[in-house]
C-alpha cells in the first residue's frame, strides 16, 4: 500500500470517531473562551491599552496545548487502547509505515485545528475589544504570533502522536505532556506568555539563552518542539515496530 | 498452504510455544485445540507476524506473512473479536478495514448484509453484543475473500443459527480450496466442522491427525461379545491390551486397539465372535485424554498403533 493510501486509511479512522470532533472542538473553543473571559473580566482599556499588550491575547495558553497532544494521541494510542492495532498491522505489517502515516495525518489534523484555534482566538479578542469600545489593532506582530499558535499546535499534535505510540493511552499521554509542560513552565518559564507568543520570537532558529555565563537557562523555540516531535516519533516507531501484539 | 516448522516463542523463562510443527493443506478445515494457555493464540499470532518467534518459521505458501505482497488479501484473520473501537460504527469499522486491505468500500455493506448486521450497521460497536462483534469480526476476516482463514474462537458468543451459518460457511470455503485453521473450545462444534485436528498442550504439539484418526488413537476401546470370554481375555492380555468384563459374554478391550485387531486375535484363538465394534468416543474424550498428562509428549503419527499391529502379526 502506498503511503498516500495508508494516510487515507488513517484519516478515515480519525474522522469516523466522535472523540476526534469532541477533542478538536474543545481545542478550538477553550482558548477562545479563555480569551473572552480575560477580556470580559479585565477592562481592556486598562489591561491592554497598547498594541504590544493586546498581542498577549493572541498567544494562546499553556494548559490547553495538552488538547493538541490528546488529538495527536487519538490515532496512535487509540490503536493500542482498543486493540485495533491487530487488524491494522495485519493489513500493513510494515509498522513503521503505519505509525508514520498516523503521525502525518495527526499533523494535518493539528494544522486544521490549530488554524481554527488561532482564528477563533483572534475573532474572540476582536469582538471582546469592540464590546468594550477598546482599540482593536494588534499590529503587524499578530501574524507571527498567530503562526506561532498554529505551528505550536501542530508540533504538540505530532508529539502527542509519537508519545501516544509509546504510552499507548490517549488520556495518559495528554496528562503526561500536561504535567511535563508544567515542569518545563516551572523550570524555564517557557509557556508563561503563551506558546504562540513564545514561538513568535524564535520561529527561525532555536535559541539557547545563556544568562550570565551560567549555562542554558531557558529553552524555547519551534525547533525545540520539532526536536521533541522527531524524538517521540522515533521512539514511538521503534516501540511499535518491535512490539509483540 | 501454511507450513509451521519448529516454531518456538519464549517470554523470559516461560515457553509459550515449544518447537511446534504442522502443515495445513488447502481445501481442509483444521481444528486448533488446547486448554487456555496452551499456546494456540500465540501460534496464530506467530503465523501472522504479530509476534516474533524465538526460533522456527511459519510461512504461507512459502512466504512469511510480513513478506506477502498483500497479506490481508491472502490471509483472513479473526484473532480478537473485541479488537474494534467501541466508538466506531460497524459499517465504519468495516470500511476502514476495506480501505486498509485495498477492497472497494461497498464490499463492507455487502458483507454486513451477509453476516446479518445490516440493521445494526450504523450503530456504534460499543453497543453490540458479543455475538454481533463476532459476526463483525468474521465479516472483517472474509473481506478480501482470502484463500487462507485463521480464526480464533470464532463461534464464541454466536447463537445456534450463527454457529450453523459459520459451519456451513467454513465448509463451503474449504470446498472452494481455502485453507482454514479454526481455534475453538466448542469441541462438539469442532468435531462437526473440521477435517483435521491439531492439539497443543503446554506449548507443545500433542496431536496432528484426522478427527477419525484421533478418536481411534485415543479411544482404542473395543467391545466384543463372545461365547468364549475367558479364552479371549487371555489372548488380548497376551497381546498387550487390557480387558474388563462388562457382562457374562462381553469384554471391553482397551488398547489402543481396533476392532479389526481384536477380531484377528479372536480368530487366532478360535473364540467365536457375536458382536465386535469400537466403543464410541467423542472428540471431547480424545481431547482430555491427550491433554491430561502433566508433561506432554509430542506425537504426530500413530507409530505406537502401527508397532502393535506388527507385533500381533
Amino acid at each position: 500500500m502506498t503511503m498516500i493510501n495508508q494516510m487515507r486509511v488513517e484519516a478515515r479512522k480519525l474522522l469516523t470517531l466522535r472523540g476526534t470532533y469532541v477533542v478538536a472542538g474543545l481545542t478550538v473553543l477553550v482558548p477562545a473562551i479563555i480569551t473572552a473571559v480575560r477580556i470580559g473580566t479585565e477592562d481592556p482599556n486598562v489591561e491592554f491599552p497598547t498594541t504590544a499588550s493586546r498581542l498577549e491575547l493572541l498567544g494562546g495558553s499553556l494548559p490547553f496545548n495538552a488538547l493538541f497532544v490528546g488529538l495527536g494521541a487519538l490515532l496512535t494510542a487509540g490503536e493500542w487502547r482498543h486493540g485495533t492495532a491487530v487488524p491494522t498491522f495485519l493489513a500493513e505489517p510494515r509498522r513503521w509505515r503505519v505509525v508514520t502515516a498516523q503521525v502525518a495525518v495527526a499533523g494535518l489534523a493539528g494544522t486544521v485545528v490549530a488554524t481554527l484555534t488561532a482564528a477563533a482566538i483572534r475573532v474572540t479578542a476582536h469582538l471582546g475589544l469592540v464590546a468594550w469600545d477598546s482599540p482593536t489593532g494588534f499590529g503587524a506582530d499578530q501574524w507571527p504570533t498567530m503562526l506561532g499558535v498554529v505551528l505550536g499546535g501542530v508540533a504538540m499534535t505530532v508529539i502527542g502522536a509519537g508519545l501516544g505510540a509509546v504510552l499507548r493511552n490517549p488520556a495518559l499521554t495528554a496528562v503526561a505532556v500536561g504535567a511535563g509542560g508544567l515542569v518545563v513552565e516551572m523550570l524555564f518559564g517557557f509557556f508563561s506568555s503563551g506558546l504562540g507568543e513564545a514561538l513568535s520570537l524564535t520561529l527561525a532558529v532555536q535559541r539557547l539563552v545563556v544568562e550570565d555565563g551560567q549555562g542554558p537557562l531557558e529553552i524555547e523555540g519551534l525547533f525545540t518542539l520539532a526536536g521533541w516531535a522527531a524524538a517521540t516519533l522515533a521512539v514511538g516507531i521503534r516501540r511499535t515496530a518491535t512490539a509483540d501484539i | 498452504m501454511i507450513t509451521v516448522t519448529n516454531l518456538t516463542k519464549r517470554y523470559g523463562a516461560t515457553v509459550a510455544v515449544d518447537g511446534v510443527s504442522f502443515t495445513l493443506q488447502p481445501g481442509t478445515v483444521t481444528g486448533f485445540l488446547g486448554h487456555n494457555g496452551a499456546g494456540k493464540s500465540t501460534t496464530l499470532r506467530l503465523i501472522c507476524g504479530l509476534v516474533r518467534p524465538t526460533a522456527g518459521t511459519a510461512v504461507v505458501d512459502g512466504v512469511a506473512y510480513r513478506d506477502l505482497p498483500r497479506p490481508a488479501a491472502t490471509v483472513g484473520t479473526l484473532l480478537d473479536a473485541s479488537a474494534v473501537h467501541p466508538g466506531r460504527t460497524g459499517r465504519d469499522h468495516l470500511r476502514v478495514l476495506a480501505g486498509a486491505c485495498g477492497v472497494p468500500l461497498a464490499r463492507a455493506d455487502a458483507l454486513l448484509e451477509q453476516v446479518g448486521l445490516a440493521a445494526a450497521a450504523r450503530r456504534r460497536v460499543g453497543g453490540y453484543s458479543l455475538g454481533m462483534r463476532q459476526r463483525l469480526g468474521l465479516a472483517g476476516a472474509v473481506l478480501t475473500d482470502p484463500p487462507v482463514l485463521l480464526l480464533d474462537e470464532p463461534a464464541t458468543g454466536l447463537d445456534p443459527e450463527g454457529i450453523r451459518w459459520m459451519r456451513g460457511f467454513l465448509r463451503e470455503k474449504a470446498a472452494q480450496g481455502c485453507t482454514v485453521l479454526l481455534s475453538s473450545h466448542l469441541l462438539g462444534e469442532v468435531a462437526q466442522t473440521v477435517d483435521r485436528v491439531v492439539v497443543l498442550h503446554g506449548g507443545r504439539l500433542v496431536a496432528d491427525d484426522t478427527v477419525d484418526g484421533l478418536l481411534h488413537r485415543v479411544s482404542g476401546d473395543v467391545l466384543v461379545r463372545t461365547t468364549a470370554p475367558d479364552i479371549l481375555r487371555r489372548a488380548v492380555t497376551q497381546a498387550g491390551w487390557t480387558a474388563r468384563t462388562t457382562a457374562a459374554d462381553t469384554l471391553v478391550v482397551s488398547g489402543p486397539a481396533s476392532p479389526d485387531e481384536v477380531g484377528v486375535v479372536a480368530g487366532h484363538v478360535g473364540a467365536p465372535v457375536l458382536e465386535l465394534r469400537a466403543e464410541a468416543a467423542g472428540l471431547e474424550d480424545a481431547f482430555f485424554a491427550l491433554t491430561s498428562s502433566a508433561s506432554p509428549t509430542p506425537s504426530t503419527d500413530s507409530a505406537d498403533h502401527r508397532n502393535r499391529q506388527e507385533a500381533i502379526r
